[in-house]
């Protein structure tokens, strides 16, 4: 059981950056991204026992997918809604003109949706996504208790997911917006 | 529309490329992700594709976030363990209160120094009774039955 543990450990430090890229690319959701890269390692650790250690890349990438798969065919994915509670966290700012320019970049959008987020749930999440922080750091540095961060985080990345999701619709928008204003031009 | 598939069922480069840049159609990526799933091949040769494209990080806290939700899940069974030992333990206590009551009425008699003994009102008792009487009724019925072979 440890050395399965520590053999676990080193799959995620070697290929977590693997696994997150594919699951960007098929969910074009930063967050959602991050989430079924979790799920994958979750799983994987599960399934331990029965991987023949031969391609652990081969192996994981396979369970990537597939959790990428079930997530996009499912209900959650397609109709992601957010109740009243969730509403609240989030806090009215208009989009500055600086913001607008930054748009483009992965980075920044990460950046600007998590500023988009009320108290107490704006620093762990700027503190998790921005800053590369660790919840046991933050969880020290605050005196809150770990398992407390853990649940801002986990609302955080529920209200995340739709708002990266709405702001590529908006971008899907305003491109076509403008590309039907310069084809009317000419 | 590209070719997805080469003549030999497997994803082409092309394809892999496209998948790990994000820029497949969703009808596309769907197809293609179909055949990864059941395809250890196709499941490296995609695995090479992302690394050759520039790495998406994770977060830095990645890790132990999943050492955490692996620790809670280990602790959500070993609770529920603990809460079926209790219950059980809690059954087994009842059970036995149950069936020693009767054994308690019995021995706390209110004369325990009395000479006479009291007549036998013990299970033990009991059933040797009942014994005593079912073998009675076997002995009376052959008894019965010799009585008329006699006739």
């Amino acid at each position: 059981m440890h050395i399965k543990a520590q053999q676990f450990e080193n799959y995620v430090a070697q290929y977590k950056g693997l696994i997150i890229t594919i699951c960007l690319a098929m969910t074009k959701n930063y967050f959602d991204a991050e989430d079924l890269a979790q799920e994958t390692f979750l799983a994987a650790y599960r399934g331990m026992e029965r991987f023949d250690g031969k391609d652990p890349k081969a192996w994981l990438t396979t369970i990537a997918v597939n959790k990428c798969r079930d997530y996009l065919k499912s209900p959650v994915h397609k109709n992601l809604f957010l109740s009243e509670s969730d509403m609240a966290i989030i806090a009215d700012t208009g989009t500055a003109p600086e913001e607008q320019a930054e748009k483009n970049s992965s980075e920044a959008l990460v950046r600007k949706l998590c500023g988009r987020l009320r108290e107490p749930y704006r620093s762990v999440a700027q503190g998790y996504f921005c800053e590369g922080k660790k919840l046991s750091q933050m969880a020290k540095e605050t005196g809150q208790r770990l398992r407390t961060l853990e649940t801002r985080l986990y609302r955080s990345k529920k209200l995340l997911k739709v708002l990266w999701k709405e702001e590529q619709e908006d971008a899907t928008a305003d491109r076509s917006k403008r590309s039907c204003d310069t084809s009317g031009a000419s | 529309m590209q070719r997805l598939i080469d003549p030999n069922g497997h994803v082409t480069p092309a394809a892999l490329r496209d998948f790990a840049a994000g820029s497949l159609k969703p009808e596309e990526l769907d197809q293609v992700a179909e055949h990864i799933a059941g395809c250890e091949q196709c499941a490296l040769a995609l695995a090479e594709a992302a690394e050759a494209q520039q790495p998406v990080e994770a977060p830095a806290g990645f890790e132990e976030e999943i050492r955490n939700r692996i620790s809670h899940s280990g602790k959500g069974r070993a609770e529920l363990f603990r809460f079926s030992f209790r219950v059980a333990l809690a059954a087994g206590i009842a059970l036995f209160f149950l069936f020693s009551g009767t054994f308690h009425a019995l021995v706390n008699s209110r004369n325990p120094s009395a000479e006479i003994k009291a007549p036998g009102f013990s299970a033990v008792e009991k059933i040797n009774t009942h014994l005593r009487d079912f073998s009675q009724q076997i002995l009376e019925m052959e008894a019965f039955k010799d009585a008329k072979k006699a006739k």
